[in-house]
């Protein structure tokens, strides 16, 4: 990651949690990532607007459908899944993370896991 | 005297200068022996006034009646006067002739002023004119709320008497109204005849006569009935009137609740109350319930004075009858639970708080009980299915092993669990194993795709294999609403894998109660590793740790066979995530793939295919073969060896599986695998050549 701003998709049906996980980000470093946070996306949207990183709810349905099972182009973004139903905190398999839903519950874990992710 | 009783004045002058024959309302029902009994209702104010009296005179406890007179007497009943005499070698049966009848005004005023009322002239008057009847008999009405405490407290002095006479012979006695019991273990005849003379004497002296026909001698021998009441063994009622009841439930269940009220409940001559309801109004479902529920109390209430609670082992048939009257209760429940037609909510009340008395009743409303009978009811209704019936019904007319052999086959075109199955040589043990076989639903592609879906649906399953907070009684009722019903119908082993993972949420229900809050599913010491297993069992391609990946495991499967790496080519891009049951479709990969590196020729390669086609997942294992096969190819699943007859069982219910092949002439053909059915030409994978098995699975 060479570019100073990183645009994040935030995308989850819980609004309560899609705010509370917006905030948290903006709280690590709001002059670092610009996050786009949507309850859903569409395949043109997602497409075309090229985001750095992708922080999905697996429980989305066009998550499970269309994104993690790579029918949409995600253009080279980083992927990051999150559920409540993930037993790990966060993995790491085939360039695709997958974080519990309790793990970036916490400020210092999203600053962590995006720390983590932008090394890259 | 108004004052006394705090009846409202203007409504005791109307109710009481009233004349004629409006005071009551005259009305004649058939008595058990089917003769006629009069009845008089009196009007509603004069009823008022009676109960007011009542109320009054009731608290009073020198107004009491005699502690042997059990009828109308709050606490008493029927079955308290009928305890008395269990157990009892010879029970004397007494009954009084027309017993208010016998009663009449004047007695009624003697005995207001008499002790221990000593009424005034006036008042003892005014008494007994508002219990009499006001025509020329002027006796006790039987209807009016009064008489039946009048008419005891006329046999005080009687009753007394009784009870010493029965103290010098050695007997216990009780009354009901006009039913007038002894019972000794002196077996002497002699004491007996003495006992009847004694008694009938003082019943004269005390103005009322003694009905002859009805004095009976009862033995251990016969059936000893006491104001109805069975007391031979224990205290019971009749059969008939369980049958009865039983019978009546069972119409409720079968037929609705509506269908029954217009019927006769008891088949006895005796005018229950709703015939006599039905024919002042229409007839109403409350009003039937409420009578059905009584006649329900009133057994329990029998069965359950025997005592035989808490040491009911002691004598078993006094516990069968505890049983018996909790089941019938529990059949009541349920039907007012699952009915549909309207009623009165208060008495699904009433009956629940009867039903919260008995704690194995109580034991079985628990949510774990639900589940289970919402699991029974499922296979219960499968077993009801006029095409189960009929399927039965046909094996059991098989007489040979031929026969047999073609019933199975016709089966097995239907329902893969018969497909090549093996049975034994013993041909009554064969037909064992497939009537055992037909009492269980076949597999349901439909249903297992519902529990496995409800794996990622809000309000499904998922809540069970999340991190969110969540009650057992939840958890137990999500099993309820999605799995419980469907689980007969799923494959065997997927069976076995829920029902593994779901004994994990038995356990935490036994150790802490339904109430139990679970803070987090995936940390709780009981589920965390079994509800993990479940996961990675029944999900490819989700979260690397708790699911399964197809592309390592195929990579597994072909490392066991010993397959070599250039003669297998893995087209598996994209990790499409599905829900299946993992062990039972690696399975059938295993033996497909084994299959097929012994079947495929040397110089071809075996190709492993994953791709998304609508909302369908299509796992493809073809070779590049370009030989083709005999036109008769694929025209039935006999070609089929054990280990593609395990394929078609595990696959089962988890997806389609079809063969596909190109034959000499130039077709391709598809042979459905769990049904032997021929597959229409549009629906080819594409592929011009090569032998293939495809697996279409549901997103």
């Amino acid at each position: 990651m060479t570019k100073n701003n990183l645009n994040i998709l935030l995308i989850d049906k819980n609004r309560d949690r899609l705010h509370r996980t917006n905030s948290l980000i903006k709280c690590c470093d709001s002059s670092r990532y610009c996050v786009d946070p949507q309850l859903k996306v569409d395949q043109e949207a997602y497409e075309s607007n090229n985001y750095d990183i992708v922080l999905a709810h697996y429980g989305n349905k066009e998550v499970e459908q269309s994104i993690a099972d790579g029918d949409w182009d995600s253009g080279g973004a980083i992927i990051i899944f999150f559920s409540g139903g993930f037993d790990k905190d966060k993995e790491k398999f085939n360039d695709v993370w997958w974080v519990s839903a309790s793990y970036i519950d916490k400020k210092e874990n999203i600053y962590t896991l995006l720390n983590e992710v932008c090394k890259k | 005297m108004i004052a006394f009783f705090d009846i409202p004045e203007s409504l005791f002058n109307l109710a009481y200068w009233k004349k004629g024959q409006d005071k009551y309302k005259e009305l004649t029902i058939n008595k058990a022996t089917g003769k006629p009994r009069t009845i008089h209702i009196p009007s509603k104010k004069l009823k008022i006034i009676q109960r007011l009296a009542l109320e009054k005179l009731q608290v009073v406890e020198k107004f009491k009646p005699s502690k042997n007179a059990h009828g109308f007497t709050p606490g008493k009943s029927i079955v308290t006067n009928a305890i008395v005499h269990r157990r009892s070698k010879r029970i004397i049966k007494m009954d009084l002739k027309d017993f208010f009848p016998s009663i009449h005004f004047g007695r009624v005023r003697g005995m207001f002023m008499a002790y221990p009322f000593e009424f005034g002239n006036k008042a003892a008057t005014i008494m007994a004119q508002l219990a009499c009847l006001d025509d020329k008999s002027g006796v006790l009405p039987q209807g009016g709320p009064l008489s039946p405490y009048i008419a005891n407290m006329m046999c005080r002095r009687l009753d007394k008497r009784l009870t010493e006479v029965a103290r010098s012979h050695r007997c216990y006695f009780t009354r009901y109204a006009d039913d007038i019991t002894f019972s000794t273990n002196d077996k002497s005849q002699s004491n007996i005849d003495d006992l009847i003379k004694e008694t009938s004497s003082i019943i004269e002296s005390e103005g009322f006569v003694v009905n002859k026909d009805k004095t009976k001698i009862l033995t251990p021998e016969e059936r000893q009935v006491v104001t109805g009441v069975i007391i031979n063994d224990g205290i019971n009622v009749n059969r008939r009137y369980v049958r009865n009841l039983r019978a009546t439930l069972r119409n409720c269940e079968k037929y609705g609740i509506n269908s029954q009220i217009n019927k006769k409940i008891y088949r006895d001559n005796r005018a229950s109350r709703p015939n006599l309801h039905r024919s002042l109004h229409h007839p109403s479902i409350d009003y039937f319930l409420r009578h059905l529920f009584g006649k329900i109390n009133f057994y329990g209430s029998v069965v359950l004075s025997n005592n035989q609670d808490q040491k009911n082992r002691e004598n078993s048939n006094l516990f069968k009858r505890i049983q018996t009257y909790e089941n019938i209760l529990y059949r009541f429940y349920e039907l007012l639970k699952t009915s549909k037609e309207e009623f009165d909510p208060k008495i699904e009340k009433l009956v629940k708080r009867s039903v919260s008395k008995r704690p194995k009743l109580l034991s079985k409303l628990s949510i774990q009980h639900q589940a289970n009978e919402k699991r029974k009811s499922a296979r219960d209704k499968f077993r009801d299915l006029v095409g189960t019936q009929d399927r039965l019904a046909k094996l059991d007319l098989i007489e040979n092993q031929h026969t047999l052999d073609f019933f199975i086959v016709e089966l097995a075109k239907t329902d893969p669990r018969f497909f090549k199955i093996k049975l034994g040589a013993d041909f009554e043990n064969a037909k064992e194993n497939i009537r055992e076989k037909l009492s269980f639903p076949a597999v349901s592609q439909d249903k297992t795709i519902k529990v496995l879906k409800s794996l990622f649906v809000e309000d499904g399953l998922k809540k069970l294999v999340h991190s969110d907070p969540i009650s057992v009684k939840d958890c137990y009722r999500i099993f309820c609403d999605n799995y419980e019903a469907e689980v007969y119908y799923l494959p065997v082993l997927l069976k076995n894998e829920f029902e593994e993972w779901k004994s994990n949420f038995d356990k935490l229900l036994n150790k802490n109660g339904d109430s139990y809050e679970i803070e987090n599913i995936l940390e709780n010491s009981t589920l965390r590793d079994p509800t993990n297993k479940l996961k990675i069992n029944t999900r490819f391609n989700g979260s690397p740790s708790s699911s399964s990946n197809l592309k390592e495991k195929i990579k597994e499967l072909v490392n066991k066979i010993g397959i070599e790496d250039n003669r297998v080519e893995l087209q598996i891009d994209k990790p499409i995530g599905f829900y299946t049951h993992v062990p039972s479709i690696s399975r059938s990969i295993y033996k497909v793939l084994d299959s097929m590196s012994k079947h495929t020729d040397e110089g071809s390669k075996i190709f492993i295919n994953l791709k998304k086609i609508d909302e369908k997942i299509e796992l493809i294992i073809f070779n590049d073969s370009k030989m083709p096969l005999h036109d008769d190819f694929l025209s039935n699943r006999d070609f089929t060896n054990g280990k593609l007859s395990d394929v078609i069982r595990h696959t089962n219910g988890l997806c389609n599986y079809w063969i596909e092949a190109g034959l000499e002439n130039g077709d391709r053909k598809i042979l459905n695998m769990h049904n032997g059915g021929m597959v229409l030409n549009t629906d080819l994978s594409g592929l011009s050549f090569g032998f293939a098995h495809r697996f279409r699975f549901e997103k």
